[in-house]
């Protein structure tokens, strides 16, 4: 068993949905993302390519940031999901650097989105963060755990996100990233990321 | 509520270890008010009375197959909970007590109780309707609370004839869509069948930010099967980015596009739906040298000519062997043409070489394009849906608001729909749909309703669908004067004689002037009564019309302002009584109408429902509105009403001379649409009913026509020439000389651009456009929607093309300043190559000066650069325009 994403690049319509969605269901801080799309624009006119790149913890095989964490935080479990548990990490941010897709955030921020005035919603969902800790996505292990799918799988809008066991064959993103050539982000990295791309 | 589950005694979101055991709740709702998509299915999460979450609602039969938003969700839904627990939320009714009005002048608000609020409001009321009830203005409500305020029409219905002082319709709505989509097929919205079209131009419209989650499945569907879709539009907008090419028009230009395309599919390739244009069209009527139609002389039909009998014969005749469509016809010494006849020879003119001169798309390029349209709409073949064996044309071009937010758009969408119509694909699958004619349907026991401003099949003159005009008004009863000067106006009931009532109209079109009128009142038409009372909720046409300080003067001159607020924000400044009403999270509310279309009809009945506890002193509008009829003393009325804005039947009908609440009156919705079967209850647990759209009634249309023998009034327009002449005259009658009639003729034309009037020093265009997190600008509140459109390019700066800007010696994130003839705004501004180099991007709905969240986005203001004014008002359709201006831009010092 090791869950992975694919995420389809020709579906993809940089709604930003997934990133709305994840940011209200963990009730992350002002300027952190535990997923996130990149808008770009390459070429010169009129040869050009707009495209969006979602990004989250890839969720690596090997997973550098594994490999740097001084007190065991950072830890990959069975599954192939990597978590950090909040209780050993000191924010050493070893980490974050050493995670090549940026999909790391340190939390400082003691305010949320309205200041120091702290929102019911804030006050509960912030009971489920530390400060002063690494955080990123978690694959929503919540929902995986009750049968669900990551909310970023379930609410996108162009159903560009497929979720699934990358080891069972017959699972459809394995189906998919073998009929469709699945491709890793930045392979040469050798950390094994298991979020795969469809061109 | 459905309990769910418990939580562990931990959570997971990553390893914190939460000592709680409470319980989460799954609370079914809906979002309804953040687009005119909607409405979409939710769960909410909540745990201990307060929403934590939210999640597409997939669990109901159908719901992933059939609700609007196919078990998905745009970005705009979640911010609903920041939007529950803003702090900055008006938390109970406030009244002024500094009499002075104005941007930044405090006005000393000073908390009151819903009953003096309440009856202060009734008080005024009360004595304007026993004088005259036109000295009230509705101000709402605008696309933030249009399906949440069913009481809203009634209540004023009920009180009397008012005012209107509406906001970004004339701007923000597809205007020439919504009058002439209506007449020509029955489509407020003309859409796209994207389940079966192969092949797509999109011209000027941002779908994807545009047209809510429902779309983004259905084109992303559509395009992994193959369909190929062309954007055509001055910026690289995700839409463009996600088609298969993007072509960068020059703006303004798009109806020469089209007429070159007509000239092509006509005189150049010569394919085109012979038998559709026979049948369903106006082509074979026959039209004589003045213009008009030859009609019999006794019967007074129009007439066509016989092929096959070699004989002039009325339209209708049963005997008619073969229509002719081209040729010269003598009729009692007349030489008459048929209409298609005339378009093949007038649309000659319109070469693909002057095209490319105008439009700067190449000639081959046009010439490619028509021919891949016109092959791919496989003209002459069916499919068979569901056993329904239909014509099949998968080919469409889909109008956006560049087109429609421009002058001369009544030309874009006639060209349009002759487009389609050589195709054949008007209502049929694959092609050029939207239009609806059932608007009440029932389905096991369920009676589903569609929006009632579709106009539908509606039989009228010459065996076509109803072109309704209507008689010429004077003196004028609106300050925008929409009953003199557009005879083609939107009415919510075509009035028979002149308009009576400014509040017959419409909603839709030269909202703007209704603004700029009664700022300065306009040379040539008598002072319009000025409101002593206006109402206002969810709409800021300081943000979504033009010139603020025109809607600054008007706002200045009524007395007594009441708005609902959400927040403080620029209308508040000039309002004397601000009442927080409940938002959507809130309260109850049946959505129980099919809103204006999509590629995709549905049929779904939804529930909103509180989640929680009322954190303020807030009251629901619908509520608020029984309240006040009460008080004033016509609640009898008001409940008729009621009865019979939601089709309430017996014995759910409310008994006029007892006392609801909104609650209440959603019990007895949910009762009668189901037969009795599904209580308030049920809905509260389920959320949703949803229906499958049986295949005959996805083409109703289509299948209609047929039935009833109906031709679709393209592509000679002759009543628009007969009221154009009309009105011509009549306008010369009354002495107004400043609103040209030239755009009223029968075929569609190519007209100067008022862009070209500008002086050349205003050498670029700016393009607005639309985000989707924020598409219709009622979440800008929301710090979530702020932080995330900056994920996105274009959304907080002014965008410009990188060699434009180095000639002009402006760098990355540079000051600039922008002018238009109107106005001037300092702004930073981004460098693309996704532009075109005489373009610049704003993105709508910027510059706040007061709604907290919104005013710190710091987004530049396209409403100050916008003229609000007869001359830039499109003649056709009263819109605004707004979707592409001149501008010269520098860099500030």
């Amino acid at each position: 068993m090791r869950y992975g994403m694919v995420i389809d690049l020709k579906r993809c319509v940089g709604c930003m949905s997934c990133v709305m969605a994840c940011k209200v269901k963990n009730g992350t801080k002002p300027d952190i993302f535990w997923a996130r799309v990149e808008d770009q624009i390459t070429g010169r006119y009129p040869s050009v390519n707009r495209s969006f790149l979602p990004l989250l913890c890839m969720h690596c095989n090997n997973p550098p940031c594994v490999d740097v964490c001084p007190t065991g935080a950072s830890y990959k479990r069975e599954d192939g999901i990597v978590l950090i548990d909040y209780d050993k990490c000191m924010g050493c941010r070893y980490c974050v650097i050493a995670c090549p897709y940026g999909a790391r955030y340190f939390n400082g921020s003691k305010t949320g989105y309205f200041g120091d005035e702290v929102t019911l919603y804030e006050e509960a969902k912030y009971e489920e963060h530390s400060i002063g800790v690494v955080e990123k996505c978690n694959l929503c292990i919540d929902r995986i755990e009750k049968g669900k799918q990551p909310l970023c799988v379930e609410t996108c809008i162009a159903k560009a996100r497929h979720f699934g066991d990358l080891d069972d064959p017959k699972s459809e993103v394995s189906q998919l990233i073998g009929s469709r050539r699945g491709k890793q982000l930045n392979p040469e990295f050798d950390t094994e990321p298991s979020i795969y791309y469809l061109r | 509520m459905k309990k769910l589950f418990f939580l562990p005694s931990w959570k997971y979101n990553s390893q914190k270890v939460v000592e709680e055991t409470s319980e989460e709740v799954q609370v079914p709702s809906l979002c309804d008010n953040s687009c005119i998509f909607g409405p979409c299915l939710l769960n909410i999460n909540v745990v201990n009375d307060i929403a934590v979450g939210i999640e597409p609602n997939t669990e109901g039969e159908g719901f992933k197959e059939f609700s609007r938003n196919l078990g998905s969700l745009c970005p705009k839904a979640y911010g609903w909970i920041q939007k529950l627990y803003n702090p900055h939320r008006i938390k109970n009714p406030l009244k002024r007590t500094n009499p002075e009005k104005g941007r930044g002048v405090d006005p000393g608000w000073v908390s009151i109780s819903w009953e003096e609020a309440l009856d202060t409001i009734a008080k005024k009321l009360k004595k304007i309707r026993m004088e005259d009830t036109r000295k009230v203005a509705e101000g709402g409500p605008g696309v933030g609370g249009i399906y949440s305020s069913e009481s809203w029409a009634v209540f004023f219905r009920a009180f009397g004839p008012t005012q209107l002082l509406l906001s970004g319709e004339s701007d923000k709505c597809y205007l020439g869509e919504h009058q002439w989509g209506n007449r020509i097929h029955g489509a407020m919205m003309c859409e796209s069948d994207v389940k079966h079209c192969n092949y797509l131009i999109l011209i000027g419209l941002n779908q994807v930010a545009s047209r809510g989650a429902v779309e983004g499945v259905r084109y992303a569907d559509a395009r992994e099967r193959g369909m190929k879709i062309v954007a055509i539009d001055p910026i690289c907008t995700p839409t463009a980015a996600m088609a298969d090419e993007w072509i960068p028009i020059r703006p303004g230009t798009d109806t020469a596009f089209l007429l070159a395309m007509i000239n092509v599919i006509i005189n150049e390739i010569g394919i085109y739906d012979v038998g559709f244009l026979k049948d369903m069209t106006n082509s074979p009527y026959l039209v004589k040298p003045d213009g008009y139609f030859m009609r019999d002389k006794k019967t007074k039909k129009v007439l066509v000519w016989d092929k096959g009998d070699q004989k002039i014969k009325s339209y209708d005749d049963a005997t008619i062997k073969d229509f002719a469509l081209e040729g010269t016809y003598q009729v009692e010494d007349i030489e008459c043409k048929p209409a298609f006849h005339l378009l093949k020879d007038h649309i000659k003119q319109y070469t693909v070489e002057w095209a490319e001169s105008v439009t700067d798309i190449d000639a081959v390029t046009i010439r490619r394009l028509t021919r891949e349209f016109v092959e791919n709409s496989r003209i002459g073949s069916t499919i068979n849906i569901d056993g329904l064996t239909l014509p099949y044309r998968p080919a469409n071009i889909h109008l956006g608001r560049g087109v429609e937010g421009a002058m001369g758009q009544y030309h874009a969408v006639i060209a349009n729909h002759i487009i389609a119509a050589l195709i054949g694909s008007i209502e049929v699958p694959g092609g050029h749909c939207g239009g609806i004619d059932s608007h009440r349907i029932e389905q096991n026991g369920v009676t589903f309703h569609t929006d009632p401003f579709f106009q539908g099949i509606k039989p009228g003159e010459d065996g076509m669908n109803d072109m309704q005009a209507t008689p010429f008004t004077w003196p004028p009863v609106s300050h925008g004067a929409t009953e003199v000067l557009l005879p083609f106006g939107l009415y919510s009931q075509y009035p028979d004689g002149p308009v009576k009532n400014p509040s017959d109209l419409h909603s839709g079109q030269m909202r703007h002037m209704e603004w700029a009128n009664l700022a300065n009142p306009q040379k040539g038409l008598p002072e319009s009564l000025i409101p002593e009372v206006w109402i206002r909720y969810r709409l800021n046409p300081f943000m979504s019309l033009g010139e603020p300080e025109l809607v600054a003067k008007a706002l200045k001159k009524i007395p007594f302002i009441v708005s609902f607020a959400y927040t403080e924000d620029e209308i508040t400044d000039y309002a004397d009584i601000l009442l927080p009403d409940s938002i959507e999270f809130e309260r109850y509310q049946i959505s129980f109408r099919m809103r204006l279309a999509t590629s995709k009809k549905i049929y779904q009945i939804g529930l909103q429902q509180p989640v929680a506890k009322p954190i303020h002193n807030t009251m629901d509008l619908n509520d608020v509105f029984i309240e006040l009829a009460d008080k004033i003393g016509f609640l009898d009325e008001m409940n008729m009403g009621i009865n019979i804005s939601l089709d309430l039947k017996d014995p759910y009908k409310l008994d006029p001379d007892k006392k609801y609440t909104w609650e209440e009156v959603v019990y007895r919705q949910c009762k009668s649409y189901t037969n009795g079967t599904y209580d308030l209850e049920w809905f509260k647990k389920n959320g949703a009913l949803v229906g499958k759209v049986p295949v005959e009634d996805e083409y109703e249309i289509h299948l209609k026509m047929k039935e009833k023998k109906l031709r679709y009034p393209i592509p000679y327009m002759e009543k628009v020439k007969r009221e154009g002449e009309k009105l011509a005259k009549n306008l010369i009658k009354v002495g107004i000389d400043w609103w040209p009639t030239d755009e009223y003729v029968p075929l569609p034309a190519y007209f100067p651009q008022i862009l070209d009037e500008v002086p050349s020093e205003y050498d670029l265009y700016i393009i607005n456009t639309r985000v989707i997190t924020d598409s219709w600008g009622n979440n800008l509140q929301l710090p979530w929607i702020d932080e995330l459109g900056r994920h996105l390019q274009g959304y907080a700066n002014i965008t410009m093309h990188e060699d434009t800007a180095k000639a002009k010696g402006i760098k990355n994130e540079d000051t600039v300043w922008v002018e238009t003839p109107v106005d001037k705004i300092k702004h930073k501004v981004k460098l693309t190559q996704g532009i075109r180099p005489d373009c610049l991007q704003i993105i709508g709905m910027g510059g706040h000066w007061k709604m907290p969240i919104a005013k710190d986005a710091n987004r530049p203001s396209h409403s100050r650069l916008t003229p609000m004014n007869y001359k830039w008002t499109d003649k056709m359709t009263g819109g605004m325009q707004s979707s592409a201006l001149k501008c010269k831009i520098y860099k500030a010092s």
